[in-house]
This record gives structure tokens, sequence and C-alpha cells, in this order.
């Protein structure tokens, strides 16, 4: 399945075009940064930084940050399909696709929590900020075991 | 630029950058962290400065700021250790020069928001929707930092300037 998938047309244009991979490279970067930056702000609010900021206004931004989600599940896959034969085996990568699941899981409760309290969002619960914590570490592990597949 | 990079290779932390087994990934990674840091409480600013997000008090964004300020922090001490690292590579690529280039004027955009509408902010309502120079210098700083973003990771891939 990964060697025909190493075949299709994008998978060749990513990984045998002169610009396919550095493009595609270089769109991970913008999303990642949109993705973990709006995530960790939002986070920071929910454990009680910049508190001028209402909670439940952060949600639009939020949606953002799925933005960010989309871009580097697109440019990722693409990536992935030019050397998927060599991910599927790389220790790093599978570690990192573990941590994005759970990111993602994580995200999308706290999300629905703070959609819960509405406008009155002063008493955030412990449970979501220990998650707004444990998932800071997520994206942080993500970020680590994703530029050590280059490494290991 | 060339005597900067000369200047680099006789530092001890030159040697140090070379000899230190794992320091540049974990450089690396801390330069991912950094970058994300600053662009995504960059993004809560200059989103509200376009006129998105009107519930969030305007002035309450630049609350924020010292975010941007430790991923720019973050990112220049990791930035000059590379630079140090491995000076005849990065002072000759096309991409990291423009990259500079860039940061200045992210830079000098941010000047410009200081001198022309920092003390006028203080009269604006809450939920504005802010005039088009504000919006303007939002948009401008929000593609100089993607574009900084773009060409750091195209640095391996580009030729010499």
């Amino acid at each position: 399945m990964f060697e025909q998938l190493e075949m299709t047309e994008i998978a060749l244009w990513v990984g045998e075009s002169v610009w396919g991979y550095p493009i595609m490279l270089s769109l991970h970067v913008v999303g990642l940064a949109i993705l973990v930056g709006l995530f960790t702000m939002f986070y920071l609010r929910i454990l009680g930084a910049f508190s001028g900021i209402n909670l439940s206004a952060f949600l639009p931004l939020v949606k953002f940050a799925w933005v960010g989600f989309v871009i580097n599940a697109v440019s990722g896959a693409a990536l992935f399909s030019s050397q998927a034969m060599t991910f599927v085996e790389s220790l790093p990568f599978l570690i990192k696709i573990g941590l994005i699941a759970l990111g993602v899981v994580f995200a999308a409760f706290i999300q629905s929590e703070v959609r819960r309290y509405g406008d009155t969002s002063e008493s955030v619960s412990v449970r979501v900020k220990v998650l707004a914590v444990l998932s800071m570490a997520v994206w942080v592990g993500a970020i680590i075991s994703g530029r050590l597949i280059a490494y290991l | 630029m060339k005597q900067l990079a000369k200047l680099a290779e006789s530092t001890a932390l030159h040697e140090w950058m070379l000899s230190t087994e794992w320091l540049w990934p974990w450089l690396e990674i801390t330069h991912f962290f950094g970058l994300s840091l600053l662009l995504g409480a960059l993004l809560v600013i200059d989103l509200r400065m376009l006129g998105f997000v009107r519930q969030i008090n305007i002035k309450v964004t630049h609350s924020l700021l010292p975010w941007v300020f430790v991923g720019f922090g973050l990112n220049l001490v990791t930035g000059v250790l590379f630079f140090i690292g491995d000076p005849m590579r990065y002072s000759i690529n096309i991409g990291f020069q423009i990259k500079m280039g860039l940061i200045v004027l992210a830079g000098l955009n941010a000047l410009w928001y200081w001198w022309k509408l920092h003390d006028e902010m203080d009269n604006w309502a809450p939920d504005i929707n802010p005039p088009a120079l504000a919006k303007t210098i939002a948009f401008i700083s929000l593609a100089c930092w993607t574009g900084v973003l773009l060409l750091g990771r195209l640095i391996p891939y580009v030729g010499t300037g």
C-alpha cells in the first residue's frame, strides 16, 4: 500500500521535482506556527494569563488554529506520500502522529468545555486546566519528535 | 557579511556548536517553539487589528506582547548560534539574506505602529473596527513574519546570493 502511495502523481511531484518537497516543508512550518501558536495562547489564557480577554472571545481564534491544522494535514500528507515506506518505519514519526492524535482529542474536548461555559467564563475547572497543560506538552512533544525524524 | 562570518568562525562558540553532539537538533526544536510563540501571539494582536474577533477589547490584545518578545528572544539566541555554527553557509545564502531583510522590515513596521498609532489607540472604543492604517500595518506584519517562516525553512534548498 505504501509502495503504491509513493508512486502516485502527487508523491512523485513532492519527491522528485526541484521545489515540491521544500514548498511542502515551508508550508508545514507556517501551519505549525498557526496551530501550536494559537493553541498555546488559548491554553495560557485558560491557565490565567491575559485575563482581560474573555475566554469565550478566544473561540473564533481557536477556529483559526484549525486552519493551521488543515494546512499541516495536507502538507504533511504530501510529504509523507513521497517517502511513505521510510516514514512508517520511523519511530519518531509514529510517536509524532500519536501525539498529534492526542493533541487533537484534547483540543476538541477543551474547546467544547469552554463553549459550554459561555460568557460566564471565570471559573475554569481544574480538569480543563490540567488538560491545557498536558496539551501544551503534547504539542511540544510533537515538535520534538517531528524534528528528530531527520536525525534518528 | 563575509567579515562577520570569518569572525564567527574564529570564536569558541563556533567550536562548541560543532563539537557538541545533539546540540543542533535541540536548538532547532527551540527555534520551532519560539516561532510558534511569536506567530501565535502576533496572530491574536494582528487579527484583531485587522478587524476580526471584535469581541476582544483591542487594547487588551497588547497583554500578549511579552509572548511575542519571548518567542523572538528564543529565536534570536538560537538563530545567532546557528549562524556562528555554520557562518559560511548562512552568510552567502539568499534565503537567509531575504529572511533577515524581512525581519528588519517587520521591525520598521512595528516602529511605524508605535509612531502613528500607539498613542491614538487610547481613544479607541474596545470594539472598534480599526482604521485603514492599522489594518495595513497589521497586514504587513503578518505578511513579513509568514515570509520569514517560509524562507527560513527554504534556506537548505536555495542557492547563494
